[in-house]
């Protein structure tokens, strides 16, 4: 039986040595090809191409009945399929626990996908009784990268740091080609390749009964995180799941305080508010976040004592009740990191075996809420055919893409997300109102009904206080998951009995595709140097509605002449700050570090004084205030939190300028995307249209949370700049927010505009 | 010496000649599948003629690569046999077809026939073209197993180099390990402002391209590669070669200021 090592040429955990994608794939095979326990299965295709692999590992005997164990999941999922109590009981005896274990979403968390290995290897070749309980209770399915393409990424970039000022630093670039970090927020919308594949052929084919989601943190405080989580758990989560989660956590860090591990942290810096993270909350799975202290990639670190740090919920230099065992400080090392890893992911496994029973009763009574009716709660939600947030069919090319792609990617995602959906073939009426027919009916009692309510009622996220009346508790996330609002739909929550009208499921409509060029100005993207993950979110944005685009660096910027090549540049979501100063000294190569600076911030001014257009998105409005001199300011700037907050949450959008050709197609009463945004003041009305405002104070908070309304009401949400012969836009928020905000996106669109209308 | 051939032998050979063309022209059935491989072309033209021949006859007489061009021509203006699809086909993927008959039906032939008969290697060179042109114009409407295919089977450059640039990267891998690709087509294809991020990668991870000296540098200079994989592949560069990817703006400006720090090194 092939060990790591013999595969890989190192045994993981090693000083400085990665393994590329390949090599790992080529470690599973062997493993696969030599061992009754093990089977491999490829499920897809990454972004850049690289297969994406499942391995499932059990005893022999159960590896030869693996349809009826999915079979068995998928009935005690669906109770609507089970036609009596005692069949019911007869399944519960039947099924085995069901663990999915998904490594390194987060490349540069280089210790995961090595621990698959370790895991992999133990399981196939260990024989003790506990190893032997694991295989013969439960499936286990390991994914040893959800992001292949960052293995290597991030491989490429740390092998070229080896030995010099940079080794260690983290990649000048995305992991994930077009997201970075932020693959581990599509969870719902599922616009990426990845999280498709996985969610289609091994969430939605195994409907796990647990899901550990193997993570790094940050290297100064607790040297494992697992659940409990930090409050608020998204109303939309199972009591079974909480609890469930609860305990296997708790059960993990005993197993490995007693095995003298130190450093276990529970209930702590991680809440479970966002299903963005958590496709299995809403899908009859626990999901078990293990979070392991990191060092620099693959090189080790030494964390003086006086350097630990507090983090959220706990101090990480003395003892409590949620972290009884404190870490000293000290070395730190990758060996360290995949030893955690893999001893926590074993306790997860035999936790799980051993529990099966309550696993699965809890499992099953998930499935059987969701299809019973109680009262309080929605009978159904109604889709409108038409999307309320846009109008008529004017705007750039690209802006009509999204407005006719906004329904089958709202459809789409719920029924991805296992929810049915009924389109209406004939009018019908519910509670005296009148609906059309093309009208997307949900019922709400069905097995995912929850994971549908979640996406089309909007949050009330709890106001969280340090102490009372003190600054807001962050959300680890963002607040609002509103896709409907998001995508242009508003969704109409029924209560009342109603018959549901005829007509045939939405099946997946498959548009995630890219698409031709759409004919567009010369686009310019300006690339940071600090990887910023909105510019990964708007490249992907344009290719995904077919307009062509030209990255550029600073470098570019400082050789001048950027009207030569553009139209239009954009600058998604930065802070001032990292725009200026950029990426610091001796974290990469020298020509690879720095940022606009002043020289930066001439050339993009010349670019505008000669005709061009500057969009800048949400945080790098406040640099392009400063930088390109212009007549507005932001007074949200040094407003405290507890005036007021907003960390990611829809607002109301007033459109007042319709004659702007930005306007075009969208309904003037909107929604948007509001993240830690600049609040505009206009100080010089000369050559400044206001295109869209916030809305008034009653009307500002849509969805998620806000505090201190008024401060951001009615202020110049998008303005239009004159400068010199060209045109500086400002978006005071996120228009193409993750790759969701359809809403949102043909303003940002018919700010680029069309070639012909420039 | 032989024999001079016996008067009864030639007088045989011709009534035998008369009783083929009798049923040529006036048999049906199986009679006249016996024909289709007849030696003599009058014969042939008479049975191709012949509207009881029934057309997997028709079809197996077509695949035959010694008809004279007239009877083939004579199938092509015959409506009621043209009218077949499969006749159709049969005429395209018969070289001796003359091309100005062929041309006429390149159009309404399904794809994967296309592809067929793009990689027939005596059919004229214009029926090819045409035949790739029409490919290359269906191409975004094909079905993603189709393409995976096509990228496996076309000998066509100019279908390789879309094939090479299309949105699946399973379509890229396919036309990668095509036996007819070229190091010149694969390098032209990274210079497509077009070329998806797959291709490029795809590409670098490919041990039968990536050591190709154009292709090394059409990774470097695409805006897609990972900076990780364009500072390896520059640190194993030559002088010229960097001194080259200095001086060209496709490549990133800021990997143009590391290549030429690194030269300032080297030096
Ligand atoms: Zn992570």
């Amino acid at each position: 039986m092939p060990a790591p090592r013999d595969v890989l040429g190192f045994d993981p955990g090693d000083d400085r040595k990665l393994a590329d994608w390949a090599t790992i794939g080529r470690y599973f095979e062997r493993l696969a090809a030599t061992s009754d326990r093990v089977r491999l299965e490829t499920i897809g295709e990454t972004t850049l191409g690289r297969p994406m692999l499942v391995a499932t590992v059990s005893s022999p005997a159960n590896l030869a009945r693996l349809d009826r164990i999915r079979e068995v999941q998928r009935r005690l999922a669906d109770p609507r399929t089970i036609a009596s109590e005692t069949e019911a009981r007869a399944l519960e005896a039947e099924a085995v626990a069901v663990v999915l274990v998904t490594y390194g979403i987060h490349s540069s968390e280089v210790g995961a996908t090595l621990a698959s290995t370790v895991m992999a290897h133990r399981l196939a070749t260990d024989d003790s009784a506990a190893t032997r309980e694991i295989l013969d209770k439960s499936v286990v399915l390991l994914v040893p990268s959800l992001n292949p393409d960052g293995v290597d990424i991030v491989k490429m970039w740390y092998d070229a740091s080896i030995g010099t000022a940079w080794e260690g630093e983290q990649p000048v670039e995305l992991y994930h080609h077009f997201v970075g970090h932020d693959n581990n927020r599509d969870w719902y919308a599922f616009t990426q390749a990845e999280t498709r594949a996985v969610v289609d052929r091994v969430h939605n084919v195994w409907r796990p009964h647990v899901v550990n989601d193997v993570h790094q943190m940050g290297a100064t405080g607790a040297r494992l995180f697992v659940p409990p989580y930090l409050d608020p758990i998204e109303p939309n989560v199972p009591p079974e799941i909480v609890a469930g989660g609860n305990m296997i956590g708790q059960a993990v860090a005993q197993r490995l305080t007693n095995a003298g591990m130190r450093g276990v942290v529970t209930d702590a810096i991680f809440d479970a508010w966002t299903p963005a993270r958590a496709y299995s909350h809403y899908h009859g799975g626990i999901r078990i976040l293990t979070e392991t202290a990191s060092a620099r990639i693959a090189t080790p670190i030494v964390i003086a004592p006086e350097r630990l740090r507090a983090g959220r919920g706990y101090e990480a230099k003395s003892a409590s009740g949620n972290y009884p065992a404190p870490w000293p400080g000290g070395d730190w090392r990758l060996r360290d990191i995949v030893a955690y890893m893999t001893a926590s992911t074993y306790a997860i496994l035999l936790t799980s075996a051993r529990q099966r029973d309550t696993l699965v009763a809890g499992f099953a009574r998930v499935g059987r809420e969701a299809v019973t009716p109680r009262a309080g709660e929605p009978n159904a939600f109604l889709i409108p055919p038409e999307p309320v947030l846009f109008l008529g069919d004017k705007g750039a090319a690209a802006s009509r893409r999204v407005r006719d792609s906004a329904r089958a990617t709202l459809l789409d995602a719920l029924v991805r997300g296992g929810v049915e959906v009924r389109i209406a073939s004939a009018p019908f009426v519910v509670a005296g109102a009148s609906h059309p027919a093309g009208t997307a009916v949900v019922n709400f009692h069905q097995p995912y009904g929850a994971f549908a309510k979640a996406l089309l009622e909007r949050q009330t996220y709890p106001d969280l206080r340090q102490f009372e009346g003190g600054p807001p508790i962050p959300p680890y996330d963002v607040t609002a998951h509103t896709l409907s609002l998001l995508s242009g739909f508003e969704a109409v929550r029924v209560d009342a009995e109603f018959a549901m009208p005829p007509g045939p499921a939405w099946t997946l409509s498959g548009t995630t595709q890219p698409s031709q060029a759409v004919g567009a100005a010369r686009v310019g993207l300006y690339r940071g140097a600090t990887a910023p993950m909105d510019e990964g979110w708007t490249r992907w944005c344009l290719t995904r509605f077919g307009v062509e685009w030209t990255r550029f660096d600073d470098a570019r910027v400082r050789a001048g002449d950027l009207r030569r090549d553009f139209d239009t540049i954009v600058v998604a979501d930065m802070s001032a700050a990292e725009l200026t100063a950029g990426r610091l000294a001796n974290t990469a190569p020298s020509a690879l570090t720095g940022g606009l600076g002043r020289e930066g911030a001439d050339a993009l001014g010349k670019f505008v004084d000669d005709g061009g257009t500057v969009i800048c998105l949400n945080g790098s409005a406040n640099w392009a205030i400063d930088a390109l001199d212009l007549p507005v300011r932001n007074v949200l700037a040094d407003v405290p939190q507890t005036t007021f907050y907003c960390p990611g949450a829809i607002v109301g959008l007033d459109v007042v300028d319709l004659d702007h050709r930005i306007a075009a197609g969208v309904n003037p009463r909107t929604i948007a995307w509001f993240e830690d945004g600049p609040g505009f003041e206009v100080i010089s009305d000369k050559g400044v249209r206001v295109v869209a405002r916030f809305a008034e104070a009653d009307r500002l908070r849509v969805s998620g949370w806000l505090l201190g309304a008024e401060k951001l009401a009615s202020r110049p949400a998008i303005v239009d700049i004159e400068r010199g012969r060209g045109h500086v836009i400002l978006f005071a928020f996120r228009p193409q927010y993750r790759g969701q905000s359809l809403a949102t996106m043909p303003l940002f669109f018919n700010a680029i505009g069309d070639r012909a209308t420039k | 010496m032989s024999e001079p051939p016996d008067e009864g032998v030639v007088a045989g050979a011709r009534e035998d000649l008369a009783r083929r063309m009798l049923v040529a022209v006036r048999g049906s059935g199986e009679d006249l599948g016996d024909l289709v491989h007849d030696g003599s072309e009058d014969v042939l033209r008479a049975l191709a003629a012949n509207p009881g021949l029934d057309e997997d006859d028709l079809l197996q007489l077509l695949a035959r690569r010694d008809l004279p061009v007239d009877l083939l021509r004579q199938v092509a203006t015959d409506v009621k046999r043209s009218g077949s699809y499969r006749v159709r086909l049969a005429l395209l993927r018969n070289p001796a077809t003359p091309a100005s008959v062929s041309l006429r039906f390149v159009s309404q032939l399904h794809l994967f026939d296309l592809v067929a008969v793009s990689m027939i290697p005596a059919i004229p060179r214009e029926v090819k073209t045409a035949a790739e042109g029409a490919v290359l114009a269906q191409v975004r409407q094909v079905p993603l197993g189709a393409r995976v295919s096509l990228a496996r089977r076309t000998g066509s450059e100019a279908i390789l180099l879309r094939l090479l640039v299309d949105h699946e990267a399973r379509v890229v891998e396919a036309a990668l390990a095509n036996p007819r690709v070229t190091e010149a087509t694969v390098a032209r294809a990274l210079r497509d402002p077009m070329a998806p991020p797959h291709t490029v990668d795809q590409v670098a991870r490919s041990s039968r391209w990536s050591v190709r000296r154009d292709i090394r540098i059409a990774i470097v200079r695409n805006r897609h590669t990972p900076t990780g994989r364009a500072l390896q592949l520059v640190s194993t560069m030559t002088r010229d070669e960097l001194r080259m990817l200095s001086r060209d703006s496709a490549v990133p400006a800021q990997i143009r200021s590391y290549i030429v720090a690194t030269m300032g090194k080297k030096s």
